[in-house]
């Protein structure tokens, strides 16, 4: 950290030391029209080799100059050329600042605007400014020279975004302004995006590639032609779109994972998974022997992991008589291998009297992983004239996902005598999860009068998630002392070797109409809009599972070829698990009005959603209660949208919008399923969230990319969704997790944000910083000695922030850009405050994430035109996430039950992910 | 213009009070039932499938179906009178929402069973070979829901259970494999006096209940794993007389975790032997004998521990609740070293009693810190029981010796147990003193060791 701190100073030293003789010319080149800095024209003294670019805030300075007489040349493409004769003395320096006008002066606003270049910084700074919405962006561009491969990692960098990482390190989902993701909807393109999840909603982010998208919008408050059902936000990937003429990028880049540096990466044969299990291949009722399963992925191998390959491409044009056709194809190909190192202490489901943490487990878990993601889009569009066009989309995702996880489990309540002993199990998880989005929307934008617009959207979408035949191999030890200390050799046996299917499919057909009017009423233009949608979702869930178990006693373990091995339940266990199907049908409507009333405008209506939701589980109806069930409910949605503009760059927003969020598919089914700590069961008395939200922005765009945002919001949240542990209602005694609202006081959310981007010529620093207070109540088990002596568990309310919810995040990054050298560089860090990551169902025993900061580099560097090379690193200080329990470590120190790695100052680590640092580096081509 | 300004945000206001207050329903329209079968009569003509309840006639036989389950709908009760046979079918099962009673006698037991199956009681037979674990032919136990008020089993042969399910059990189940028995209402009573269980993938399981658990024989309880009676929270009550041999981890079990709802688990466990137990569990460390862990409390006393992979563990993590645990009076038995190492279990906080057999203080190392290791060396094969037939040291594997066939464990005159009980408590009698709908008898500590007394009482087999 400090080390760093000193690289940073140094950085700008170098960045603002200027060497000062001879005379200087500097300044800032505009837009005659709009005052709009120009960034990356070219400012020259003809017929020398002195000139420059100007920088992101529109200004250059050429400087070392000889006394005499020059003449300064602005162009900018698409721009008259501007000429000027200057006299230079001796340590002079000169200001010109210079307005230049665009080559046709017969262009209008809205065409200056389409005139952005998709995908640039401008366009996302004019969109953040002019949308109806509370948006922060993030343009393609900026994603270019970011250090992050997928969209989830580009999203923590946007103000309240923080991420939730997968085991390999791999930011996955997104919590918006300490909005859980059950809280916040995916978008593509404006269109709602199925998820591949087998019980919930919200859509893994890791599944994007970062290289297709235009621009990623997070959409913080919703008018009523969107979707309601976002209480923390919406994320909208808007996807590359024909431009106006040809362009061409691709890009190859190869890397490593320092973890897979320091040691091996474990693998096995793909073809070592049966695609489908042996009822699937058999038929219902077959009673599976073990030639039926493969003993492949129990036979890990153990090597240096390949390179990193990564490829994407884009080519896009117009074609036909007056460019009607328009068409773009992007792909992009990530093959990467990743390593991390966990330490997880496994807490005792239940707690000593007092509620003091008791451990049951210290695991040493290592993870190898390959992902290859594959994304692949293309939208053609047809104008059949300025007033009627209409484009098809496409786009298929695709995540593939083999990962070895290698856990090695020592029990710490059982015989243990000290450090290092104990009683060890190993497990070897070889898990291949295939995961795909799909979408192809059809979408019309017709103008059938001069101020009458109807566009509509057709959608089929498609999510799965396949994880066939993982397997785990269980083995078992002991680690015992003799009275001298002396390690007692045991031998390894051997336990089971379960595999498991589950496939999880989820698909959309729907439908967006919405009409546009605007007619002019005394003089002001009032935007009239109507529409509605329809949505049938299908979604189906299916698991099986068999557990190959050691046919006798104490079997020593060799190899899984040389194991001896029966089926304990041939039939195989599709009955207490998620075997479930789905279907939705959500019809909503809206009306809305706009208008400008000189400063303010107003834009305010109601949208009214529909849900009429089926389940039905694949068990006996008359022996499993709540086996089908159906629900229904209509929520009416008022928002009103205030955006007063106080001077030119500067608005005022206020906005009040009722959301809602509806619970996971399987949340409502009320039938238990066997879980891993807990068993679990739905809850069909489950109603959906709703939450009033009021947000405040001030917005000030200073000039050129430079932006201040300040805000507030207020969210009010009846009806949130938390776990509890239940046994009355249900009816296995063990205890069952289950979700439940809170009744009594709603969750209250609210917080303030930050966002600040300045450029000072080639540098520029852009910082967020998010506050955010939550607090919701629920109830808690206390384990407690009663006045009578005995040991009971009691209910005590709780008042806690959300899960997930950090109070302070924020982000800085400082960049340099050099259009002239063709330089870009950035380095960006981005903090997210402690959080809750497990909730226990006991009191004081939540296991807390501590803040952490990670600090990434990336730069790019052009080498000849059209061609640059970049290189990026990811996790620049090797920073590892550690979550701890807000309990003296003290009784974990010393003694028989001393646990190792205990760091922390006083409080018990019980969570330790280390996923090492991420080098890559590449070559791009871009023609546009 | 200002006004029409007002006006229009006037109308927006009145709008968004009208709409954000509106009041919302529920969103479940309904969610199905199961239809209720009404109790069937009984019969022995036909294989048995479905709901039930009256009498199992003395002496008759019946059969289930395979894959069939016997419902006892909640508020009946399904009699098993005296000398019923009644045959279980793979996957079967009996599933318990009112009460289930069997009546066996000392002279017309009944018998819970496969019919034709043959026991493998020899020693050179390893239980990955013995039907009594792996048999495709076991059936899947008598369960019982929350609503289950009373199971009572009287002298009655339990054998052969824990099958996998293979269609959705009628049932809550824990697991896709099912237990022995599964009792589960803290409320209720299970009793169990003078049965026997013998063969079983997996163990009994009570939830939560009231129970007495007297004079019984367990032989062969789980497969790789199990105890003999795990008792989670909210389990009260009495486990004592029972001879416990070749379950796979411990024969009697308290833990206080689990649901919140019920007392404190609160066992006596009093005068039972407890012979080769605890090696068939795969994961090491695990008990073999008998254990207190999590919170539950109680009194463990008069116990014969013979050749178990562990003597009397008192668990610290989470810990027993140790202010209200009395024990002693416990006579150990180990033919090895890595036996009498284990008397008290190495990393737990079992307190030695110097009313136990051997004294602590003859072998254990000065000054000894609980669950510290030390050397068992000098007790090995030392305080010999005295069993009438059973040969100590063990002349052949003693992991495989997990049935009584024609051992016989009552003590020989002489045996140090004799004589030097604790009967300065009184057992805790949970459960209704009846001849049908409760326990038949008590049976108090006794002045011997173990489960066999001198005089006659305790076991009666």
């Amino acid at each position: 950290m400090q080390l760093l701190k000193g690289k940073v100073l140094l950085l700008f030293i170098l960045l603002f030391t200027v060497r000062g003789y001879s005379a200087t010319i500097k300044g800032i080149i505009s837009d005659k029209k709009t005052g709009e800095p120009i960034i990356g024209a070219i400012v020259v003294l003809t017929g020398t080799q002195f000139g420059n670019t100007t920088g992101l805030d529109g200004s250059y300075k050429i400087s070392e100059i000889p006394a005499g007489a020059y003449d300064l040349e602005v162009r900018f493409v698409s721009y008259e050329l501007f000429k000027m004769h200057v006299v230079l003395s001796e340590g002079q320096t000169l200001e010109i600042n210079q307005g230049i006008s665009q080559l046709s002066s017969t262009l209008n606003e809205v065409e200056i605007k389409s005139k952005m270049k998709n995908g640039s910084d401008e366009q996302a700074r004019n969109l953040e400014r002019t949308s109806d919405n509370l948006l922060n962006i993030i343009s393609a561009r900026t994603i270019d020279i970011l250090p992050d491969i997928t969209i989830a990692n580009v999203l923590q960098r946007v103000s309240g975004v923080t991420v939730q990482r997968s085991s390999n390190g791999e930011a996955r989902y997104v919590i918006i302004r300490g909005m859980d993701k059950r809280y916040n909807y995916t978008l593509v393109n404006g269109i709602k995006i199925p998820s591949s999840d087998d019980k919930m909603r919200y859509v893994p982010m890791d599944i994007f590639p970062a290289e297709l998208v235009d621009r990623v919008e997070v959409i913080k408050t919703i008018t009523p032609s969107m979707e309601g059902d976002a209480i923390g936000g919406a994320m909208n990937l808007v996807m590359k779109n024909a431009p106006d003429h040809l362009v061409a990028f691709a890009s190859a880049a190869t890397g490593y994972n320092q973890t897979l540096l320091d040691r091996n990466y474990q693998g096995f044969p793909k073809s070592g998974f049966n695609l489908k299990d042996p009822l699937q291949q058999h038929g219902v009722g077959y009673s599976a022997v073990l030639t039926d399963f493969q003993r492949r992925t129990g036979d890990f191998s153990s090597a240096k992991a390949p390179a990193n390959g990564l490829m994407s491409f884009t080519v896009g044009d117009r074609f036909l008589k007056g460019k009607k056709l328009g068409a773009v194809l992007s792909g992009s190909y990530q093959n990467t291998f990743k390593g991390s190192d966990d330490i997880f202490f496994l807490p005792s489901i239940q707690p000593s009297v007092n509620n003091d943490p008791a451990i049951t487990d210290l695991q040493v878990r290592k993870y190898s992983t390959q992902e290859t993601r594959t994304g692949l889009h293309s939208k053609i569009d047809y104008e059949f004239n300025p007033k009627n066009s209409i484009s098809l989309y496409a786009l298929y995702l695709q995540l593939n996902e083999l990962q070895m996880r290698d856990i090695t489990d020592t029990t710490v309540q059982i015989n243990r005598v000290g450090a290092g002993t104990g009683p060890v199990d190993f497990t070897q998880r070889a898990a291949f999860r295939k995961q795909a989005i799909e979408n192809l929307t059809l979408q019309g934008k017709h103008l059938l009068t001069d101020n009458l617009k109807l566009d509509y959207s057709l959608v089929y979408s498609k999510a799965s998630m396949d994880v066939p035949d993982m397997t785990e191999l269980h083995t078992t030890t002991n680690a015992a002392i003799d009275t001298l200390g002396k390690p007692i050799p045991a031998p390894v046996n051997f336990k089971s070797f379960k595999h498991s299917w589950e496939k999880t499919t989820d698909e959309d057909h729907a439908a967006y109409l919405n009409l546009t009017y605007k007619p002019t009423i005394a003089g002001k233009e009032i935007e009239f809009m109507a529409g509605g949608m329809y949505r049938n979702k299908n979604r189906n869930n299916y698991y099986n599972d068999y557990t190959l178990s050691s046919a006798t006693p104490n079997q020593p373990f060799t190899s899984i070829w040389a194991a001896n091995m029966t089926v304990t339940q041939p039939t195989g266990n599709t009955n207490s698990s998620l075997n479930y199907a789905v279907s939705e049908d959500i019809y909503a409507y809206y009306g809305q009005a706009k208008i400008q009333l000189e400063k303010l405008q107003v834009l305010g209506g109601i949208r009214v959603e529909n849900t009429h939701e089926k389940y039905a589980m694949n068990v006996d109806p008359n022996l499993v209660p709540g086996q089908n069930g159906e629900f229904k409910y209509t929520d009416v949605l008022p928002s009103i949208h205030l955006k007063y503009s106080l001077a030119e760059k500067q608005n005022l927003r206020f906005s009040y919008f009722e959301s809602i969020s509806r619970p996971g598919y399987f949340e409502i089914v009320p039938v238990t399923i066997i879980g891993e700590v807990y068993n679990e069961i739905g809850n069909d008395s489950l109603n959906h969230s709703v939450a009033h939200n009021f947000d405040l922005r001030y917005e000030w765009f200073p000039k050129g990319l430079d932006q201040l945002l300040v805000g507030a919001f207020y969210k009010n949240i009846t009806n949130p969704i938390e776990y509890e542990l239940v046994s009355e209602g249900s009816k296995v005694s063990a205890g069952e997790l289950q979700p439940r609202n809170v009744t009594g006081n709603p969750a209250i959310n609210y917080g303030a944000e930050i966002v600040a981007t300045k450029y000072f010529h080639k540098f520029g620093i852009s910082a967020n910083y998010t506050y955010t207070n939550s607090s919701v109540t629920t109830t808690k088990l206390s384990r407690i000695r009663d006045t009578s002596g005995q040991i009971q568990s009691v209910f005590v309310n709780v008042t806690r922030p959300l899960q997930g919810q950090s109070a302070h995040v924020a982000n800085l990054a400082l960049i340099y850009k050099d259009p002239k050298l063709g330089l870009d560089a950035h380095l960006s860090w981005a903090y997210t405050g402690r959080r809750i990551q497990f909730l226990s169902i006991y009191e004081g025993l939540d296991y807390w994430q501590r803040a952490t900061s990670f600090f990434d580099f990336s730069c790019e560097k052009r080498i000849v035109k059209h061609l640059s090379v970049y290189a990026k690193v990811n996790n620049l200080l090797n920073t590892s996430v550690i979550v701890e329990l807000m309990k003296s470590k003290d009784p974990f120190i010393t003694g028989t039950y001393q646990l190792p790695y205990q760091t922390l100052k006083s409080t018990t680590l019980v969570e330790k992910d280390s996923y090492g640092r991420n080098y890559l580096i590449g070559i791009r081509y871009k023609l546009d | 213009m200002k006004q029409f300004q007002l006006a229009a945000l006037a109308i927006l206001s009145s709008a968004l009070v009208l709409f954000s207050c509106q009041k919302r329903g529920n969103d479940v329209i309904f969610t199905s039932k199961p239809v209720i079968k009404a109790a069937q009569g009984i019969s022995d003509s036909v294989p048995l499938c479905g709901t039930y309840k009256g009498h199992m006639a003395a002496g008759k036989t019946y059969t289930v179906g395979p894959g069939c389950n016997i419902v006892v709908n909640v508020g009946d009760t399904l009699f098993m009178d005296a000398g019923v046979h009644l045959y279980m079918s793979p996957a079967s099962s009996i599933a318990v929402k009112g009460s289930f009673i069997s009546l066996g006698t000392i002279d017309s037991p009944n018998w819970i069973t496969v019919n034709g199956m043959l026991k493998t009681d020899n020693p050179s037979v390893n239980a990955g070979s013995d039907s009594a674990y792996t048999s495709k032919r076991l059936w899947c136990g008598i369960n019982c829901d929350t609503s289950c008020n009373l199971l009572v089993l009287k002298w009655t042969h339990i054998e052969y259970t824990s099958a996998s399910f293979t269609a959705t059990p009628p049932f809550p189940s824990l697991s896709g494999t099912s237990h022995a028995i599964l009792f589960q209402n803290s409320n209720g009573s299970f009793i169990m006096e003078d049965s026997w269980m013998y063969g079983s993938a997996d163990e009994v399981r009570v939830s939560n209940g009231k129970v007495c658990i007297m004079r019984n024989t367990i032989e062969k309880l789980g497969f790789t794993g199990g105890d003999g009676f795990n008792c989670k929270h909210g389990t009260v009550g009495d486990i004592a007389y029972n001879l416990f041999i070749g379950v796979a981890t411990n024969g009697s079990k308290a833990s206080d975790k689990g649901t919140y709802s019920g007392p404190q688990t609160n066992l006596n466990m009093y005068n039972n032997t407890y012979v080769n137990g605890g090696y068939r569990r795969s994961s090491a460390g695990r008990g073999g004998s008998l254990n207190y862990e999590e919170g539950s409390k109680g009194m463990a006393y008069n116990n014969i521990i013979v050749n178990c992979k562990y003597g009397l563990r008192i668990v610290n993590n989470p810990p027993a609740d140790t202010a209200h645990m009395k024990y002693g009076n416990t006579l150990s038995y180990g033919d090895s070293a890595n036996i009498t190492n284990q008397f008290y279990p190495q990393g737990y906080i079992t307190i030695p009693q110097p009313t136990d057999i051997p004294v602590p203080s003859s072998f254990l190392p000065s000054p000894y810190t609980l669950g510290q290791v030390y050397s068992g060396a000098s007790v090995v094969g030392a305080n010999n029981p005295m069993f009438v037939n059973y040969p100590l040291p063990a002349t052949q594997g003693i992991a495989n010796i997990a049935y009584v066939g024609s051992y016989n464990f009552r003590l020989k005159p002489g045996s140090p147990a004799l004589g030097v009980g604790y009967r300065g408590f009184s057992p805790m009698i949970a459960v209704p003193i009846d001849p049908v709908f409760g326990a038949t008898e008590v049976t108090p500590p006794g002045k011997d060791l173990g489960c066999y007394q001198s005089d006659g009482t305790g076991n009666k087999h």
